[in-house]
This record gives structure tokens, sequence and C-alpha cells, in this order.
């Protein structure tokens, strides 16, 4: 009888050494990163990096949800523009109405026809099928402009009333312009139809007076064409950076300083200098950030900065990881009043996050999204992350004096949830999901809601890292067991994709709808993902088995990452890629997802596949 | 010695490996497991004639082909699971035709002398085994060692099968196999090794436990000629 050792081993030696390698992801400081190629790539950037977001404590974390604050559909069709004013959220429609929210979301009308024939005079109101309303706070006042009518303003009371020269009562000469912009004692109009390389600088420390009212008086209208040395003269925007004024065109910036007087008396505003390859898209999308000026041109977002010894203001492109999506979602748009008045901004100043929102198609009306392009820096911690943010179609947004953040959506208000107000999905209050938590197609559901508390839809996540070789490109590794440090909840589905096969290749492609082919049997073109491994996980505070809400009834939720035994996750490769996608847990008092790190055993064999 | 099923054994398995428990949760590991557990299974199945697979049977032979009348589908499907074969009324089994010393087709008759494989692919390869002469004729009394699996395919065993050997040598083993494949701990790996070769030597000597007969065959008077 042949003995119990030449049953499995035939007599072979154990090893001596432990031949089982890991390697931990923990550092996401990159964030999202297109420009590089994915086979040369660090682990620290991502590939596609969608509605995740570089935290402050070096993890990824699932971006915040919405919940609805106001609806305001009472009195606006589309709202354009939305400012925090005096404790309230001013909005303004694309119907030329204006509205006032307060912090329990109670929606006041302030500014229609009706109002405009109360005021002396009884001029009308603003006309209706707007494109763009800007505004600025000054003197604390709000400004608001539309490039068809008079400018408005809004007292602290918020009484509306046309911006006038309060010693004539008339607002003869008070532009008509799309972008309003306070800087220093002055406010400044441009967008002026028939001048749009002009810009209007009001008298000093007076909003109403403008060139052309009686003295005193030292408004100006200059006109900044001769000075553009390439590319349009229009003006897309205003800007202010530090004692700067930034006039914005397509493919140049103009920073001026005002306040420089002539021996006369007269204001000559100081327009020396011109910075070349960096312009915007328009006058939404400039945000002010501490010592820096974000926007956005055709190629991605350029920053001003001040130069750290002379002073001056120096152009910069934090963008560069991500220009080509940004490129390409601006490409998209041909028509060049959607991108100048539709594309806007906003920044988050709890998150740190300059938030640039981009919509999907010219029209408002056929726009389904509006791509949020995040770029989180925090100069301290140096943090410089982007990531991407689906699913929203915003027309506008705010922040408000405690930093919350608002959106916009047709005439809806959300607001925007934070570390103190987590919100895990979104439109909560506004929609819900089928009773099993799936949702549209588009990522939708259902409105009315039934339940406030259990609303909102699931906000969809995917997180892919570049190819890895481990450090050893030429060997074969077997990977064997993965394991995550994670927090908060939520289901998140690992894939593993191995040695450049990503797609699919013999997918025929998405069928008719009858299930049929094309006649050369393909279908249309769907990319269709092709990963070795697949295996589905939940967030580490994730309750399960034992736990309150599952019971020991045997059921649990799910393979939770907070536990320190194995996962066996096999499979060989020369280089492997990690993708992570799900969708957060909606309703409750949860924590949001988290990622903290990733880690993998594998062992490294030979040359040899 | 106790037997469990197959997930089951799994399950304990993975627990020994240190591994997330749960059904269905280890997606990659527990085909992995149940691999390894259904190798053990085979491998210590055709070491010896295991008291709990023994079968014995009669069978009739068709006295022209050599094979019996009988449907061995879900009996016999390897020869070497066959233990002896006995013509009726005898305790002298037959031996294995010698094909390097004999030409068969000399023999005739109708008493069994020899047995024989029937190649895979040959006709009535289903029967597995034929006697020499092929004009051999009456019963047959036989046993063999019968795979629980014997009906299925790759004699694969299904996750709600009971995997009938001890479960203790399987998961041992099992374990064993997986540590050594994973390149983890070393000394771990050795110490599964060492209990499960100690788990098989202790079943191997309770195969001992119970008196042996000592050529029981020949106590008996001969009462038909035979070849010997």
């Amino acid at each position: 009888m042949v003995t119990v050792n030449r049953i499995l081993t035939d007599g072979a030696k154990i090893r001596r050494g432990n031949l089982l390698r890991d390697v931990t992801i923990r550092d996401f400081s990159g964030g999202w990163n297109v420009i590089d190629n994915d086979l040369n790539l660090s682990s620290k950037f991502a590939k596609l990096l969608q509605n995740l977001q570089r935290n402050p404590d070096g993890s990824l974390s699932v971006r915040p949800g919405t919940r609805l604050f106001a609806d305001c559909s009472t009195y606006l069709d589309r709202i354009l523009g939305m400012w925090y004013f005096s404790a309230h959220i001013i909005a303004a429609g694309q119907n030329g109405r204006l509205v006032a929210v307060d912090a329990t979301g109670i929606v006041k009308d302030i500014w229609s026809d009706a109002w405009a024939a109360t005021l002396p005079g009884t001029p009308d109101g603003w006309d209706s099928d707007l494109e763009v309303v800007t505004a600025t706070i000054f003197n604390g006042e709000l400004i608001v402009c539309n490039g068809v009518n008079k400018p408005l303003t809004i007292n602290s009371n918020l009484a509306v009333t046309y911006l006038q020269d309060l010693a004539t009562n008339s607002n003869t000469n008070t532009p008509i312009g799309k972008y309003v912009r306070t800087h220093g004692r002055y406010v400044v109009i441009a967008g002026i139809p028939g001048a749009l390389s002009t810009i209007a600088i009001s008298a000093t420390d007076i909003a109403g007076t403008w060139f052309g009212d009686a003295a005193p008086n030292d408004a100006l209208n200059l006109d900044l064409g001769s000075r553009v040395p390439k590319g349009s003269e229009e003006i897309r925007g205003l800007g202010r950076f530090r004692d700067r004024l930034v006039v914005a065109f397509d493919e140049v910036l103009l920073p001026g300083t005002l306040g420089e007087f002539n021996t006369a008396g007269d204001h000559v505003p100081v327009f020396d200098d011109a910075i070349d390859e960096h312009g915007s898209v328009g006058h939404r999308v400039i945000e002010n950030i501490g010592e820096d000026m974000l926007f956005c041109d055709t190629v991605g977002v350029p920053a001003l900065t001040r130069a750290l010894f002379t002073g001056n203001v120096r152009p910069d492109r934090p963008s560069q990881l991500v220009d080509p999506e940004i490129q390409k979602s601006i490409g998209a748009l041909t028509d060049a009043g959607a991108l100048e008045h539709r594309t806007h901004a906003v920044y988050d100043g709890l998150d740190y996050n300059y938030m640039l929102f981009i919509p999907n198609h010219d029209l408002a009306a056929n726009t389904t999204e509006t791509r949020g392009f995040i770029y989180k820096r925090i100069e301290k911690l140096k943090v410089q992350a982007w990531s991407e943010w689906l699913g929203w179609n915003w027309s506008a947004s705010a922040r408000s004096a405690l930093r919350r953040v608002f959106h916009a959506r047709d005439a809806l208000i959300f607001i925007q949830g934070n570390n103190d107000d987590v919100i895990n999905a979104d439109f909560v209050g506004e929609q819900e999901t089928f009773s099993d938590g799936t949702t549209f197609k588009d990522q939708t559901g259902w409105t009315p809601v039934a339940d406030e508390d259990d609303s909102g839809v699931p906000i969809e996540f995917v997180w892919e890292l570049p190819w890895s070789d481990n450090n050893a490109r030429f060997d074969v590794k077997d990977m064997r067991f993965i394991s995550f440090d994670t927090k908060g909840h939520g289901r998140f589905t690992v894939e593993l994709f191995v040695d450049n096969i990503y797609l699919d290749t013999e997918d025929p492609g998405e069928t008719f709808q009858d299930e049929t082919l094309f006649d050369d049997d393909t279908g249309f073109d769907v990319d269709v993902l092709d990963p070795t491994l697949s295996m589905e996980f939940v967030g580490g505070d994730t309750g399960g088995f034992g736990q309150e809400g599952f019971g020991d009834d045997g059921y649990g939720g799910g393979r939770p990452t907070n536990i320190e035994k194995l996962y066996q996750f096999t499979a060989r490769y020369k280089i492997a890629k990690l993708r992570i996608s799900g969708e957060t847990q909606a309703g409750g008092d949860i924590e949001p997802l988290k990622f903290i790190s990733v880690t993998m055993g594998y062992l490294q064999g030979s040359i040899r596949r | 010695m106790s037997y469990d099923t197959l997930t089951n054994l799994i399950d304990r398995v993975a627990e020994r490996l240190s591994l997330v428990g749960g059904t269905s949760t280890q997606t990659y590991a527990e085909d992995r497991i149940a691999a390894a557990i259904q190798h053990k299974f085979d491998i210590l199945f055709g070491e010896t004639f295991w008291p709990q697979h023994v079968v014995w049977v009669e069978h009739t032979l068709d006295g022209t082909l050599g094979v019996v009348t009988a449907d061995l589908t879900d009996l016999l499907s390897d020869f070497d699971d066959i233990g002896r074969i006995y013509p009726e009324d005898s305790t002298n089994p037959l031996p294995l035709f010698p094909h390097t010393t004999m030409n068969p087709n000399i023999l005739s008759g109708t008493r069994p002398r020899f047995y024989a494989a029937i190649p895979e692919g040959e006709s009535n390869d289903n029967k597995v085994f034929h006697i020499w002469p092929k004009t051999a004729t009456g019963d047959i009394q036989y046993f063999f060692r019968k795979h629980p699996k014997t009906d299925t395919a790759g004699r694969l065993f299904l996750p709600e099968d009971t995997v009938t050997f001890d479960d203790h040598a399987l998961i041992l083993g099992s374990t064993f196999d997986i540590l050594e494949d994973d390149g983890t701990n070393p000394n771990a790996t050795q110490k599964f090794q060492s209990m499960f070769e100690s788990r098989m030597k202790q079943l191997k000597r309770a195969l001992s436990n119970a008196p042996i007969a000592l050529d029981q065959g020949r106590q008996n008077i001969l009462t038909t000629w035979e070849a010997v």
C-alpha cells in the first residue's frame, strides 16, 4: 500500500519562506487623471473617479447627496441664477421673476410685473424668456442684471426696485448688461448689447450712478476692445482677484486696477497687462477662492494666482490632468450662448471644492445632465484632486453664509449635504425609488414621494484605478486575497481586470428593442466590460448577521469589510486593474461610504504567463 | 469517522483558512476548496477498499460476450474499483487475465476463468470488465468500491451531497493543499500536512481493528473443479 505522503505531495517538501506578498493602496491623493496613460500611472491617481471625492483624511468617499429645499414652481419656470443674500436664497427665473427663499424653504415672490407696477412710474417688470441672470452684492444691496432689461437692486428687506441714480431717481443711464461684478468701491457691468467689449464702471461708492448721470459723478464706460491682443473682443465675464478686476475674453484675460485718478480727478482705470491663452467661457464659471480665482475656458480650468515675490498676477492651469474631459464636454456644446450662459460654477467652502457644471446639450429643455468637474484644493494639506460628479442637472448654484451649497433644477432648489448634515441620496424629498430600491435607467425615481424620510435615489459611483504591475512588470502574479478598510454604509462591487483585457470584444453590442441585431450580427456600439473577477462587498459600518436591523435569522448584509478574515480573490496576471463601483444606500441616518485602503495578497511567479 | 456535506466541508475548510464564512461569501474560494475536497476524496477513495464504499453484487453472464447482463451504469464505472470476482458457489477469486503469457482464444467452456478490463471505446465498454472464456455462463459474485457519485459526470459531488469519507481527513488535507498553494505561513502549512497524515494513519489502522480471517476460502472442501 502506498504511503499517505504519495497521495498528495509525493514526498514534496514544504517551502521555508512565506511567499505571499501584499500591496496596499492607501494614497488616493492624485484624484482623477485622464491625461496620463493608465498603463503607466501611479495608483494614487484614478482613471475614473465618478461621484467620489478625496477627503482631507486621505480617504475617498461618495459625494454628498441633495435634499429638496424649496419648490419655486409657483412663481418661476426655470431658475437661471441663485445667490445668497440677506439670509435668503434669491432665485431668478427664466420668466423674469425673482423669489426669495428663507431658511425654512418658504418661497416669497419679490419681483414680477405685478410688483414692478407698484413702483413709482409703474414700470414693467422684466422680460420673460431670459438667457442669463447675474448678480453681485454691493454696499448691502444685491444688484441683478439680465442683459435685456435695466438692472434691479434688492435691499436687505428684500424690497426690489430698478437700479437708479439716487439724485434723479432715473435709470436712464444705468447700463443694461449681462454681467455684473463688484470690485473695490465700484459696480462693474459688462455684456452690454451693442458694446460687447465695453465695461461700465459705476461712480465711486454708488451703485446707481453711471456714466451720463448728473454730477458729482466719476462713473465711466471703458472700451477694452483695443487691449485684447487675440481672439474675440467680446467680454465673456468679469472676475475679481485681490486688488484687480479681471475682464475675461475668449482667449485673453485683462487684469485691471480701478480707483486710479488723474490730476483732473477723473477715474482712470489701469489695464496695462494681458494674459494670453487664458480666457473664460462665461461669467458664471468665475469663482474666487482665497488666493486664487478659478474659472473655465475652452481648454480647461485656469487659475489666477499672485506671484510670490513680485505680487503680479500669474496664470496657472490646475486642470491639466482632466483637460481632455473638460474639452470633450465643452466641445459638445455647439451654441455659444449655452456655453456662455449655462455653464456655471460654485465653490463649496466646507469641502474645499470648486464645482464646475457643464450641460450636456445646447438646449435647456434637452439637457439631461450637467457634468460636474470637481476640483478639491486644500493648500495647507497639499490636497489637489479632481473628480467627476454625475447624475445632476443643475441650472444654477449658490452658497450660503454658513457655506451650505444649494443647487437649482427647473424651479426646484436642493440643498447639498455635508459632514454635519449627511445626505446619502440624491433628490431626497423629491424622488424615490421603486420598492426594490432600484430607479429608472437614467437614475431618476418616482415623484412625488410617499415618505420623505425614505425618499431619494441612490448615488452611483465608480472608482477605477490604473493598471498596476506590482512593481514587477515582467513577472506573472497570482492574486490570492483582497481586503479593504472602509467606513460607512453601502454596497460596492469590486472588479478586477487583467492583462489589458478591459472590454468584452465578443459582445456584439446592444440589440434593437425586439432583441435583434443588424444584418452583420452586430449591435449598437456599447462598451461591455470584461472583468476577470467581480465581487460585492459592504461598507465597514454596514449591519449584518446578528446586528440591529438584521437579527440572527440567517440573513446577513453582504460581505463586510470590517473584519480581518480573508476574502479569496484569485486571478493570474501580469498587469491588473481594480474598478470599484456601487451606489449609496438611501434613507436613514447612516454614514456615507468611505474607502481608506485596499490591500491585495499575491504570489509573484515567473515570466511565463 | 463522520461524514459531512460538501457545503459544510467547504465552510469548515474556509474556517481553517481564516476565510470569511457564510453561504456564497467566498465566490472565488468555494470552487477552489470544493476542488481540493473532491481531489482528496477521489485519491483516498482509490487508496484502498474503505468499508463504507464496498458493495457486493451478483450478476449473470451473457454466455457469448463474456459480460454481465446487468446494467452497471450507476454501479461501477472504473475497472480499478473492482475488488474480487468469484464464480458462483466459489471462494476462489478469478485472477486477472495474464495478457502477456496466455492466448485467451484457446480458452473454452462455461466456467469463468479470468477477468479483464474492457478498454474505453470498445463495444460493451459500459460493462467495465469481461470474463474469459467469453462463453462462460452462470452467475458471478463480486465486490467493488462504489463511488457515491458514479452516476454523475466526472463523479463530482454537489453542494448538498454527503461526502462519504472522514471529514477530518478531507478538511485537513484540503486545508494543507490550499495553504501550500497560497504560499502563506509555511509552519501552518506543515502543521496541516502532519495532522492530515496522522489522521490517515489512524484511519488505516482502524481497518485492522477487527479480527481478520486468514485465507478463509481454503477452509472449505472443494466441491467443483477449478483452475488453480
